[in-house]
């Protein structure tokens, strides 16, 4: 099969995922980057101005859905799938109504106190299905079924995630922790000067 | 005419087939992908009992004892293992050889008679048989070499 530059398109049936939610696991689990981190941040974790833009993992989750669980702005959830347990501070967020969102960018290389830190396991791979497409192999990490629970207020300390990009914090949802706006500051400031040869 | 025999034959096999899915499924729970798509074909294959039955109905089901049979040699006891997962899986493959001939041999049925509801519905599964026997076969070919060279 010779495309010569073009590309062919292979139509597949729908089916549905592996694990539902419904039942003890009425959430759709899902993880993904920040735009601030690249992968473990093994590299973005070493540059001031991205971690301090998101220095901690956190949840992602709709008011509607938060509100059901009596959960606000910056207290600490527990999310759990039947794999694995995490737990970071929650960010009231335009989300769709079921499903939390977790950066996985968060693992444990930088914690001194290992595989959860204050506490709190925090590494979004741990809850996701052991599962591939048949054909590409590519992994099913973008859907699980979870809970949701809270564990703790806020107590005056906001969520670390970003007030940019997608967890940007809706206003309706805002109430606890107000949370810290992502801002460059002096780190983020370049100058350049240039002189003419 | 003898369209209920294998429609009874075909209906019969896609419900053990099932079965055997789930069956091979458990027994190597270990091999994630095969535990979770033993899964989704064994729906698949009860979708396809599903679609048949009002055929089924209609031109009467002969029951041929030979699918249970098929379904007691090859899954009564499962095995464990590399090599116990390669002959379930080949006791899959011959289950899932006697389905895809079955849909084959009522399609040519279906043509004969100008039963179009039966034409559709063999035509929107005898792909999915023909489909699975192709992962069957894909999965095999990965686990032979560990297992017929270096396995012990």
């Amino acid at each position: 099969m010779n495309p010569d530059g073009r590309a062919i398109i292979l139509p597949a049936g729908y089916l549905p995922p592996h694990e539902l939610p419904g039942g003890e696991y009425p959430f759709v689990y899902t993880n993904g980057r920040t735009v601030y981190h690249f992968h473990t941040r093994t590299k973005t974790a070493r540059a001031s101005q991205l971690q301090n833009a998101a220095p901690d993992a956190w949840v992602e989750i709709n008011p509607s859905d938060a509100e059901g669980l009596g959960v606000k702005e910056g207290d600490t959830v527990r999310v759990e799938t039947p794999r694995g347990t995490l737990e970071a501070k929650a960010r009231i967020s335009g989300i769709r109504e079921g499903v939390v969102f977790v950066p996985f960018h968060y693992g444990y290389f930088d914690e001194p106190e290992g595989d959860s830190p204050n506490g709190h396991p925090r590494a979004a791979n741990e809850l996701t299905i052991t599962d591939w497409d048949p054909v590409s192999k590519q992994p099913i990490f973008k859907v699980a079924a979870a809970r949701v629970s809270k564990v703790a207020d806020a107590g005056g300390e906001p969520s670390p995630a970003p007030t940019t990009t997608a967890s940007v914090p809706v206003v309706e949802g805002a109430v606890g922790s107000a949370p810290t706006e992502t801002a460059g500051g002096d780190e983020a400031e370049v100058k350049e000067t240039v002189t003419e040869a | 005419m003898h369209l209920a025999n294998y429609l009874g034959y075909l209906h019969q096999t896609e419900l053990d087939l099932a079965e055997g899915y789930r069956k091979v499924g458990e027994a190597h729970a270990q091999e994630a992908d095969v535990y979770h798509l033993t899964h989704t074909l064994a729906k698949q294959c009860e979708a396809h009992a599903e679609k048949l039955k009002p055929f089924v109905d209609r031109y009467g089901e002969e029951k041929p004892e030979e699918p249970e049979n098929l379904y007691h040699e090859f899954f009564d006891e499962n095995r464990s293992g590399s090599l116990g997962l390669l002959r379930d899986m080949q006791d899959l493959y011959l289950m899932a050889s006697a389905s895809d001939i079955s849909w084959t041999m009522i399609g040519q049925a279906a043509q004969g008679v100008r039963d179009r509801e039966l034409l559709e519905v063999v035509d929107s599964c005898e792909m999915e048989t023909s489909n699975q026997l192709k992962w069957i076969r894909t999965r095999m070919k990965q686990a032979a070499p560990q297992t017929l060279i270096v396995a012990s």
